[in-house]
């Protein structure tokens, strides 16, 4: 699998266990990479080849929905005055020149802070329901507590009997919101206006380390970035804002990963592949293949805390970890909380993720 | 069959994948794959809507004879009405 995705010829066809690679291609979402990179590569069956490419033109077409639905929001955010930045999705592959090779499942959207509740409006009149009620979403006190793996308002409608959902995120980097709005970049040939490529990488990285790097799309995506967009990249303004992002050390295992699984190098960031990173990736590259590494809220927490640079990082993630999320704001019928409840309700819910669940002991046998 | 003028309809969307094309009816949500021809004949309804130069692009590209490759852009273009996918303007 992974010399397929590196773009090498593979093993000879006799020596692979093709079904368990066409398995792991589905399970992982790979299939329309992997048409793409094995097209005339005769050790792959030919059966194989042809399912994958049916894939890679279903992900084409599903991508067309995404990308048409996208562009109308844009559209629809601009006349509102919001203004707004697609991430990831299908502009993500339009950026990389290949408008198949992600498989998308959502639009995700970014706004500024004071934007959301406009934002949000638009989406409601455009026929999606909001998993957030409105009332929180000018909520000073909820919306100062998200960070980058928490801002996001989930929004659905109906399509052709299927579902359309949207993110909508306020905050994509622990960085200042204004100078990340500042320095916007417009990709040609596709005319993407998204994040700067500098912050665009670390936010593909900031991301894979939120979710343990347990995608290995998402690693093929930072790969790819790096070998369209990389020699653009001011290597000096990167290092500069992932040290203030505290994300160095993110960067350092996202980089020392891509390394070790597709061979993809990137010597201007070489840097940040020290030790403590090269240490940590090699966990990873224990089970390339596995998904779900942490398995737990409490395990995901904990790898985002070990992956952080330093202990004021480490105690500012605590600390927003204390704050009441969207969960322990609103009542269930949307209504907001007041903040005694909600800081209560955190502490509780907090007590019951990081502490081990106690077991009743056994009772002692009868004495005869 | 030259003075015929044919166009996408507008709930469809349409991306080419290298000398492929994917077409997704947004109304609909169905999607049709169309061959290198098929791309080729599509490429040039959206552009120009015109049959009689999608059949002559399609001799400067394919092999075959005129008679054929009229038949083959008239019998897309039928297949593609009927899913709804062009409409031909009056």
């Amino acid at each position: 699998m992974l010399s397929l995705l590196s773009g090498s010829a593979g093993v000879p066809q006799s020596q692979a266990d093709w079904s368990a690679v066409a398995a792991l291609a589905s399970r992982l979402w790979l299939e329309p990479r992997l048409a793409a990179r094995v097209a005339d590569n005769a050790h792959v069956p030919a059966e194989l080849r042809h399912r994958w490419l049916h894939a890679r033109r279903s992900t084409a077409a599903r991508n067309l929905l995404f990308q048409n639905e996208e562009e109308n929001l844009l559209r629809a955010l601009q006349q509102a005055g919001v203004e707004a930045i697609p991430l990831k999705g299908t502009s993500l592959a339009r950026i990389l020149g290949d408008p198949a090779v992600r498989p998308v499942t959502d639009i995700d959207l970014g706004v500024r802070a004071p934007d959301v509740t406009r934002a949000a409006d638009v989406l409601r009149d455009a026929g999606y329901a909001l998993s957030l009620p409105s009332p929180l979403l000018g909520h000073a006190a909820f919306l100062t507590g998200t960070d980058e793996h928490t801002s996001e308002v989930k929004c659905r409608r109906e399509w052709a009997g299927s579902q359309l959902a949207v993110e909508l995120h306020w905050k994509w980097l622990p960085l200042p919101e204004a100078e990340v709005w500042d320095a916007l970049q417009t990709y040609s040939p596709s005319g993407i206006s998204t994040l700067g490529v500098e912050h665009y990488f670390l936010f593909l990285c900031s991301h894979a380390a939120g979710g343990s790097w347990a995608g290995l799309r998402w690693l093929c995506d930072i790969a790819e970035f790096l070998a369209v967009l990389g020699s653009g990249m001011d290597a000096l303004r990167c290092l500069h804002l992932a040290r203030r992002a505290g994300l160095r050390r993110a960067v350092g295992i996202t980089l020392e990963l891509i390394q070790r699984l597709f061979g993809v190098r990137f010597d201007k960031l070489d840097s940040l592949r020290d030790a403590r990173a090269c240490s940590v990736a090699q966990r990873y590259l224990r089970r390339p293949f596995d998904p779900f590494l942490s398995g737990s809220v409490a395990g995901i927490h904990r790898e985002r805390l070990r992956v952080l640079d330093g202990t004021s990082r480490r105690a500012a993630y605590i600390a927003r970890l204390l704050r009441p999320t969207f969960q322990e704001w609103t009542d269930s019928e949307g209504r907001l909380r007041p903040a005694t409840s909600a800081w209560a309700l955190r502490l509780t819910r907090l007590t019951k993720i990081f502490l081990p669940a106690t077991r009743p002991r056994p009772a002692p046998e009868a004495q005869p | 069959m030259s003075a015929r003028k044919i166009r996408a309809h507008p709930d469809v969307v349409f991306q080419k994948l290298g000398e492929e094309s994917v077409l997704l009816n947004l109304r609909t949500g169905v999607y049709w794959s169309l061959n290198p021809s098929g791309a080729v004949i599509w490429d040039e309804i959206v552009r120009h809507g015109d049959v009689g130069r999608a059949v002559a692009t399609l001799e400067e590209k394919f092999e075959g004879t005129p008679a054929e490759m009229r038949a083959t852009v008239q019998d897309l273009i039928r297949e593609l009405a009927r899913e709804g996918l062009v409409v031909e303007d009056a």
